[in-house]
């Protein structure tokens, strides 16, 4: 007789049309440590920052680097000469090879400096632990550089 | 990471791969004790770049290349063979050893000599004698050129030193000064790898890009290039491959696509009129291709519309060597440059061809 | 049409342009070793080991709808360590270029000094006002373009509609304090030669990564006697660094190509230089690159003839370059910055 937490959870994957698995308890993402992880047979990125939780792919499309080896950080808006503005702290992923830099949430280059995309994934806090869907997010309509 | 089988059915040669000492005291008990006391007293500056004027806003190394052990990236043999040798099937890697690049920012000629030959040492005891695919390019000082002479003689024919890497200061290749070292580097049958040191544009003894003074570090790096290009051009003008006729001249890191147009535009103005350069005998590109060969990476990310373009300038393939950079942050991934970058009618070439040519048979030391 | 962008005008005698100055600056000028300097201007542009050569001129090429004559002596001044008696010599070239050197197809450049922005732009006001130039002749300075220094230039070029020169006087890399080229110290004139596009590069480099053509829309540049065939390489490093380090120059808000494809040009001399080995065919037959090119014969100096481009690119892609000049034509409305 299965208990009825285990209940729920094969409800949720069955019902789920995202097909959302649980990956761990939210309190073992220590912050902005990039850990890979195994959803619907795809390997992805999960990281906790300030601004949330997040997956994205596991590989730059770069040249390939190992996107669990970047670094989370913010980074500089366009600004006009030689102003900084400085934001978006937690929500950039960099590469750990030539530091080409994602947005966490939606995966797409910062400022469309290359045209290639990390994946971007939904994720979800359900009653303290992480869940991940490896349904892809659509990308939005492209926008010039 | 998993065995990428089929990445090129030759042997890889990967002409530029930067091992490290753990620490600069790695280096201590090679030297004679009273430079050891000197060093341990006065410290070592193990980096030539002036990182007050030009400082990587990130970090000059890949993040995943720092052995989780500790110690900077670069610096464990094994790892480098576990993560970037074993993976692409390296059959040979060009050491180019990086602490020695600070000496070119020092002001004291024998604590220099010292130094680098202690680096000598340690690598070849670290490194090359941890694996037979490691084959070391001996530094030599860039202070003294009978010092740097004597090292080169003082390394010639030991097993596994397949090139002397020269460290430029304000004087460039064409400089009779370079002579003793050319003769030394010719009578051992070693080629010279130069690399930049990242003094380049920091001091009044450093050789620097045309114009000015670029304020950030991506724009320096981006006019980089300009100082290989100067030393390609001086050592043409100046005759020293009429000196050196056995003279090879790896130039690593400072691109190759430059090439044909500094190329066309010095054959073009010796076809004009020879009595501008009278030491140059023969057309400059001639030279070029004879004396010199330039690494890959960074390779030139040139967009579809030009991928054949940059690979079909004259003489290009029998020039061009496979390089990564590895462990630093512009590294080029063989798989990707290998595996689609490069034409196929270049693989060969420039995998091994070209090197086996440039280091000879017996820098494969590995069966 | 036809455009040569690259023609030079020089005054036999330094004495000429004393007419043109202040009485008592004519004075200071009238001394023997200033007048005799004028064997040094007249090598310093040549790049060469031959000396004692004249001085020489070229009037407007006989086949181009206009000509832009560039006072190679007033751009030497980048050498000079009296940046003040520069900009007197400097006006009185710009005077005696606007009576001598003007005609129905040929316009000489405003020289203009690196040193003296304010001056500068005070100069380029003025002349424009007057009518009959073509151009600004910006000299290679001991600071990059790029640099905040530039800006009343920039502001009075952008003002005038008027396209920036940069044409190396041959001191570049020589005199101390000048404009310094690459690597070490360079004895041979013939390396030095092979080396001036550097000049070039260098300066792009520094317009796009400074942010100076973000700042400044409608200033159009002209790199001129250092040839074109590196142009590519250095867009594709230039970009390349760029998606790397854009967080590190974020008022550098588009790749830096593509700047450069909109606003500046290279003159076509020596344009053998691309056809010796095949680099024309090799890259320019991308319609982004060629257009960057423009004719510039650099007469009366050793240059190419309109018959020369066309043997080397063929009529088609001559008469395409021939006309590429257009682009730097004089605006007579400011585009909004």
């Amino acid at each position: 007789m299965t208990s009825p937490a285990r209940d729920a959870r094969t409800d949720a994957r069955e019902h789920d049309p995202d097909d959302f698995e649980r990956l761990c308890p939210l309190a073992e993402l220590e912050l902005n440590v990039i850990r890979e992880a195994t959803v619907g047979g795809r390997t992805v990125c999960v990281v906790r920052t300030t601004a949330g939780v997040f997956a994205f792919g596991a590989v730059c499309p770069h040249q390939g680097g190992a996107m669990r080896d970047g670094i989370v950080k913010g980074t500089m808006d366009p600004s006009p000469r030689n102003v900084y503005h400085f934001g978006h702290q937690g929500e950039v992923v960099a590469c750990p090879w030539h530091g080409y830099e994602f947005d966490v949430r939606t995966g797409e280059s910062v400022c469309g400096v290359i045209r290639g995309r990390v994946g971007s994934y939904p994720v979800e806090v359900r009653g303290g632990d992480v869940y991940c869907s490896p349904r892809r997010r659509k990308p939005r309509p492209s926008k010039p550089a | 990471m998993t065995q990428l089988a089929g990445l090129s059915p030759y042997p890889i040669v990967d002409c530029d791969v930067h091992p490290m000492a753990p620490t600069n005291s790695a280096f201590l008990p090679y030297m004679s004790t009273s430079w050891r006391r000197h060093f341990e007293d006065h410290g070592i500056r193990a980096f030539a770049r002036a990182k007050d004027r030009y400082n990587h806003p990130a970090d000059t190394q890949r993040l995943d290349a720092y052995p989780r052990a500790g110690g900077p990236a670069g610096s464990d043999p094994g790892m480098t063979i576990e993560r970037h040798m074993d993976p692409y099937g390296i059959s040979l890697a060009l050491l180019l050893p990086q602490q020695p690049y600070g000496t070119t920012a020092w002001g004291e000629p024998d604590a220099a000599n010292a130094f680098v030959a202690a680096t000598n040492d340690f690598f070849l005891e670290s490194w090359v004698d941890f694996d037979p695919r490691y084959g070391l390019a001996v530094t030599v000082p860039p202070h003294d050129p009978h010092a740097a002479a004597a090292e080169i003689r003082r390394h010639a024919g030991t097993p596994g030193v397949i090139a002397v890497q020269l460290l430029l200061m304000d004087r460039m290749l064409g400089d009779t000064w370079y002579d003793p070292i050319y003769a030394a580097a010719c009578e051992a049958g070693l080629p010279l790898a130069v690399h930049q040191s990242g003094s380049e544009g920091c001091f009044t003894y450093s050789q620097g890009p045309a114009g000015g003074v670029p304020r950030s570090y991506g724009e320096r790096h981006s006019v980089l290039t300009q100082v290989g290009a100067a030393n390609v051009v001086d050592a043409v003008v100046n005759g020293t491959f009429e000196r050196f006729p056995e003279l090879k001249i790896v130039m690593v890191e400072w691109g190759f696509s430059w090439l044909p147009a500094v190329s066309g535009r010095m054959d073009l103005f010796w076809l004009r009129d020879q009595s501008q350069a009278p030491r140059v005998k023969r057309l400059p590109s001639q030279y070029i291709a004879e004396h010199f060969t330039f690494t890959t990476q960074p390779l030139d990310e040139v967009g579809r519309a030009h991928r054949g373009s940059l690979f079909a300038a004259v003489g290009l393939r029998d020039v061009l060597l496979f390089s990564s950079d590895y462990p630093h942050y512009d590294t080029d991934d063989p798989r990707f440059v290998l595996g689609g970058h490069i034409p196929d009618d270049f693989k060969a070439a420039v995998c091994y061809e070209n090197a086996l040519r440039v280091f000879g048979p017996g820098a494969l030391r590995a069966a | 049409m036809i455009y040569d962008w690259d023609r030079h005008a020089a005054v036999p005698d330094y004495r000429e342009l004393f007419p043109y100055m202040d009485a008592s600056w004519a004075k200071h000028f009238e001394r023997g070793e200033f007048l005799g300097s004028i064997a040094e201007s007249s090598n310093h542009i040549r790049m060469s080991v031959r000396w004692g050569l004249p001085p020489v001129s070229a009037g407007a090429a006989a086949e181009a709808d206009l000509s832009l004559v560039v006072p190679h002596q007033g751009v030497a001044i980048n050498g000079w360590a009296d940046q003040v008696a520069a900009t007197v010599f400097a006006g009185a070239m710009n005077s005696y270029a606007r009576e001598h050197w003007t005609a129905d197809r040929q316009a000489p450049a405003i020289v203009v000094s690196p040193h003296d922005p304010a001056w500068s732009a005070g100069e380029i006001r003025r002349r424009a006002a007057e009518g009959g130039f073509a151009a600004i002749a910006l000299p290679f300075g001991p600071v990059l373009f790029g640099s905040a220094h530039y800006d009343p230039v920039y502001a009075a070029a952008s003002d005038v509609g008027l396209p920036i020169v940069a044409h190396y006087s041959g001191v570049e890399g020589r005199y101390a304090g000048a404009a310094p080229l690459s690597g070490g110290v360079h004895y041979s004139a013939f390396s030095r030669n092979a080396l001036l596009p550097h000049l070039a590069e260098s300066n792009i480099s520094s317009l796009a990564f400074e942010g100076a053509f973000e700042r400044f829309p409608a200033v159009r540049f002209l790199f001129s006697g250092v040839g074109f065939s590196w142009l590519p390489s250095l867009l594709w490093r230039i970009d390349r660094e760029w998606r790397t380090f854009r967080h590190d120059v974020p008022w550098v808000t588009r790749v830096p190509s593509s700047y450069v494809l909109e606003r500046v040009w290279v003159t076509s001399w020596p344009v053998r230089e691309a056809t010796l080995g095949g680099d024309w065919e090799r890259l320019f037959h991308d319609e982004a690159f060629r257009g960057r090119v423009v004719f510039g014969s650099h007469e009366p100096f050793d240059g190419d003839s309109v018959t020369d481009l066309r043997d080397q690119l063929g009529a088609a892609d001559a008469a395409q370059v021939l006309g590429n000049g257009e682009g730097l034509l004089a605006r007579s409305q400011a585009v909004g910055q």
